[in-house]
């Protein structure tokens, strides 16, 4: 009998174990995604990711009149709209890492994804 | 004799049989959490049986016929690495507690076999991908795999209340 509630004791503490465990992964586990938004390579936004609920807009203009819209997601961004000829910004669709930045030639305008943890890409692709 | 080992023969091939049954049918239910590696376990049943009633080398076998058939039928060779380090390393944990509880407490054998399951696959996982990050899967692990384990511990013990004499020991 005296066994029988080790065992248990045992087996509930590997559960608050796990339980706890989970509950800490889950808490640390968000690398914080930060949005550096450049126009003529100067930063004139910087955007934690990880913090935005809702998504917003944010329209940028260019001393010649050129205009980029930009949406904030969470955990994304994506040039809305640009006045520049080609839009391949555009076409690029919203990025969530760091791998391709969004760039607008036309416009200067440049937009990059740096994560504070530098995570290994190795590891994602199989 | 000869007839006896014959009869061992037939039964252990009928409880590899079984759990290969199990370990397909089982890999067809959809788990809902998005965790790699979480499973039932419940082809373990079989080999906390053959443990318990037979020796650990008829356990191992009927373990290695499961996991390797299973991995031809299921389709991943990789999961083959995963099962294989898992599955023996629950084996062995397994055994070592038999020993120790004298065959008694099959639940909390079952709940320490998965728990062993799970750190063989997560060291088969960091192995296979180099790299330690893996780990962070393991406390998501611990949680299931001590509720499926503490489940299929239970069946196990149902399984041999209910098996047939002719089964039963030698």
């Amino acid at each position: 009998m005296k066994k029988n509630i080790l065992l248990w004791g045992i087996t509930l503490l590997i559960l608050l174990t796990g339980i706890l465990g989970s509950w800490y992964v889950l808490r640390i586990e968000r690398p914080r995604k930060i949005a550096e938004i450049y126009q003529n390579d100067q930063l004139i936004e910087r955007i934690d990711l990880s913090q935005v609920t809702e998504s917003y807009t944010i329209t940028i203009d260019g001393d010649a009149g050129e205009q980029n819209v930009i949406r904030v997601e969470p955990d994304a961004i994506a040039m809305q709209s640009a006045s520049c000829p080609d839009r391949l910004c555009v076409h690029q669709g919203k990025i969530s890492d760091g791998i391709l930045p969004i760039i607008c030639l036309p416009n200067h305008i440049r937009i990059a994804i740096v994560s504070e943890e530098e995570a290994s890409y190795d590891v994602q692709v199989y | 004799m000869m007839s006896r080992s014959i009869k061992r023969l037939v039964i252990l091939a009928l409880f590899a049989t079984i759990a290969l049954t199990i370990f397909v049918i089982e890999a067809q239910i959809p788990i809902p959490v998005p965790i790699p590696g979480v499973k039932l376990g419940l082809a373990n049943v079989i080999t906390l049986v053959v443990l318990v009633q037979f020796r650990l080398r008829d356990a191992a076998a009927v373990l290695l016929i499961r996991i390797l058939l299973g991995s031809i039928f299921g389709g991943q060779m990789i999961s083959l690495v995963y099962s294989l380090c898992g599955g023996f390393l629950c084996l062995m944990g397994m055994t070592l507690l038999c020993r120790l509880l004298k065959n008694k407490y099959l639940w909390f054998i079952s709940v320490m076999g998965a728990v062993f399951h799970n750190i063989g696959q997560i060291i088969a996982a960091m192995a296979i991908m180099q790299t330690v990050q893996v780990v962070v899967y393991l406390p998501f692990l611990l949680v299931t795999g001590c509720i499926c384990g503490l489940f299929t511990g239970f069946v196990a013990e149902q399984m041999i209340r209910h098996l047939p004499e002719c089964i039963k020991k030698q």
